[in-house]
């Protein structure tokens, strides 16, 4: 039925037999309750506006579009993939449907599908830096650094002011360990924007990956000297500080955030593992700050954890049905709760998920994997 | 949710979009269409237009509520168009504001096209969704009658018509409903939800509609702990601080004749509907709403004229 009714038009409806609109009411009715998170009556409303044969020609498309982003949201991803692919089919130039199905791919860790949709986007829109800022974060996850190296390599020819692109180029290439050229792009942009944290961060970066943790250090505290207020850079120079052993200099520097009133779930993850290796427990002002806030988010399930809130078996399989190709709940679960399990006294399962992790993850995680689990060895080996 | 409060006099528009309905000006009373689009719905509600910018093919997001036109950060890169700031250049709902602007070689939409530069606002990413290069404002769309056709997936632009009934789709009930035109180009009407008169900002760039919980309160009473009153979700609203969004079962919206039925009309806190107080309107009327209708905007003659969506 029509939603919007008068007695009048009510009336002449009636009289004149004006055609009822269920496929238009309902797809208004869908991506109303789309808006109100409200997938169960999205996915309704949506179903019906599909079935019925007055649902406009021009709105069937998008309709295919919504009913698969409310199968995504609530984890049917291959209803969601079959609508999409609908949705294509009705208009294939599809921009919406691209990004969504890309997406959807990403999700399930089909990363060729995925890559090969979103560069399907990006014929449509060859010039759109977002959509190829979404391929290279599938190349990244898919480990194909080379590509993504190009991708950026393209578009630093055609803004070469642009030092987010150098500094974008500059990690891929350090993931690829390409370390030479990615200090390379990291001095360049450097030495565009000299005020930055940011150039200071990647060459940092860099310097970690290398084991360099010195010259790590260093510039993640002239990053610190530009941006002195940002909480993912103390976070960054405390794990740089647990893997170089220090960590009476680790604490202090995730106790930092907390003495300014910040708040960082990461922070007080590698703030109880650091000082679990010291042997004394995290202050007790610090762990009420960090139970009054809101966990019901990843990464709180590792918060509860080591607040003794949860147990290790229900992180780890929250994790596994939150994990997504894009994020990282998978990964982060092995390592954090390896640690905590390597930190409680309990080596077997401390070994095998740091073990998971060091495989797994990417980058500083994997990296960082890596260490406490050499350092698991060398204690089991004295 | 899109709605550009103000904006520094230091942007000046360069000149209107070309065919300027007035050149065209006809003695009759028969609408002279200028563009008819076909209309691009997105997955939230809203809709968008094809345009060129710099003779390069986009898609904008067509929006009542802010004041001028706007294109993303990223498009803006893409054409080449240099960003150039000022202290300040407006905001959007939940206090998200730009100071950046940048000026278009050219600007088209449909047949019509800009004479000269046009300068257009730089709206955040964050806000938009990678297929939309910007949002097209009032500042486009004022010097037309506008017609949004939902139900048929039409954008129209008519020349401007003095003329009483624009009402041309439809032998079905329609209404004819006095609105403001402000400076800015915001379109405020009178209506009246569950029997109260409200004011109300039609604003097709926001995917729901939305009053604050203080209004709510003074106009019907409505109490922080009524049962009716039930929380939806928090999002980051246009990109900015999450917002807190309720939902209340409002039973009619009424533009004289025509009645919509259970308007979604969701209530947020004054603090991210304006924090200094909007005056012009109580309810930012957005697509979950309008698009059960159809619409005839008259800008010079300052009329709605509205039907149902699917009236014929």
């Amino acid at each position: 039925m029509m939603r919007v009714l008068s007695t009048v038009c009510l009336w002449l409806a009636l009289l004149c037999g004006v055609a009822s609109a269920d496929g238009y009411s309902n797809f208004n009715a869908g991506v109303a309750s789309a808006g109100r998170d409200e997938s169960d009556a999205a996915i309704k409303s949506l179903t019906q506006a599909l079935a019925s044969p007055d649902l406009p020609q021009h709105l069937q498309a998008v309709a295919y579009l919504s009913r698969g982003r409310e199968f995504a949201e609530v984890h049917r991803l291959d209803a969601a993939i079959a609508d999409y692919t609908d949705a294509l089919k009705l208009k294939p130039d599809y921009l919406d449907a691209y990004i969504s199905r890309c997406r959807a791919y990403a999700e399930n860790r089909r990363y060729a599908d995925a890559i090969s949709d979103c560069s399907s986007a990006i014929r449509v829109q060859p010039a759109n830096w977002r959509l190829h800022e979404l391929r290279i974060d599938l190349y990244q996850q898919a480990r194909r650094y080379d590509d993504a190296i190009a991708d950026y390599s393209a578009f630093i020819a055609t803004r070469p002011d642009d030092t987010s692109l150098l500094l974008g180029r500059a990690n891929m290439l350090r993931l690829a360990g390409q370390y030479d050229k990615a200090m390379a792009d990291a001095e360049a942009a450097h030495d565009a924007q000299f005020h930055s944290a940011w150039p200071y961060v990647a060459m940092g970066s860099i310097a970690f990956s290398q084991d360099k943790f010195d010259d790590a250090i260093g510039n993640i505290n002239s990053a610190l000297d530009v941006e002195s207020h940002d909480s993912d850079l103390y976070v960054l120079k405390g794990q740089m500080l647990w893997a170089n052993g220090r960590l009476d200099r680790a604490s202090e520097t995730f106790g930092d955030i907390f003495a300014h009133d910040g708040m960082d779930p990461y922070a007080f993850l590698w703030l109880s593992l650091s000082d679990a290796a010291q042997g004394k427990p995290v202050s007790a002002d610090i762990v009420s700050k960090v139970e009054a806030t809101d966990r019901t988010r990843w990464p709180g399930p590792l918060v509860d954890l080591y607040l003794g809130k949860t147990t290790p078996e229900e992180v780890l399989q929250g994790a596994a049905k939150e994990a997504d190709g894009l994020n990282h709940e998978q990964c982060e679960a092995d390592l954090y709760v390896g640690a905590w399990q390597q930190s409680h006294g309990h080596p077997d399962d401390a070994t095998r998920l740091l073990t998971a992790a060091a495989g797994a993850c990417d980058d500083m995680q994997k990296q960082l994997a890596t260490i406490a689990l050499a350092r698991m060895r060398k204690a089991g080996s004295q | 949710m899109k709605w550009l409060q103000l904006i520094l006099a230091g942007l000046v528009i360069s000149g209107a979009v070309a065919a300027r309905a007035d050149e065209h000006a006809q003695p009759s009373c028969a609408l002279q269409s200028m563009a008819s689009l076909d209309t691009q719905t997105l997955p939230n509600g809203e809709i968008a237009v094809p345009v060129t910018l710099n003779d390069t093919p986009a898609l904008l997001a067509v929006d009542t509520g802010s004041i001028y036109s706007s294109i993303s950060e990223e498009a803006a890169v893409e054409q080449g168009a240099h960003a150039q700031f000022s202290p300040y250049i407006g905001s959007f709902m939940n206090g998200v504001s730009t100071n950046a602007f940048t000026v278009l070689n050219s600007f088209a939409v449909g047949p019509l096209r800009s004479p000269k530069q046009w300068s257009v606002a730089i709206a955040p990413d964050q806000m938009l969704p990678a297929s939309i290069s910007g949002y097209l404002g009032p500042d486009v769309m004022r010097a037309y009658d506008v017609e949004f056709d939902f139900y048929h997936g039409k954008f129209n632009l008519f020349a401007h018509t003095n003329c009483a009934g624009a009402v041309y789709w439809t032998h079905d009930a329609a209404a004819v409903v006095p609105m403001k035109v402000a400076d800015d180009g915001h379109i405020v009407v009178d209506a009246t939800l569950d029997g109260k008169p409200v004011t109300i900002l039609l604003d097709t760039g926001s995917p729901s509609s939305v009053m604050s919980v203080e209004a709510a309160e003074k106009l019907f009473g409505i109490a922080k702990d009524d049962q009716r009153l039930k929380f939806v979700r928090s999002i980051s609203l246009n990109g900015g601080s999450d917002t807190p969004f309720y939902s209340f079962p409002f039973s009619s919206l009424s533009f004289g004749a025509i009645t919509v039925a259970n308007p979604k009309i969701q209530l947020i806190p004054q603090e991210n509907f304006d924090p200094h107080g909007r005056q012009d309107a109580q309810i930012v009327l957005g697509m979950s709403v309008l698009r059960q209708l159809h619409l005839y905007v008259a800008y010079d003659q300052k009329m709605l004229y509205l039907s149902a969506a699917e009236a014929h």
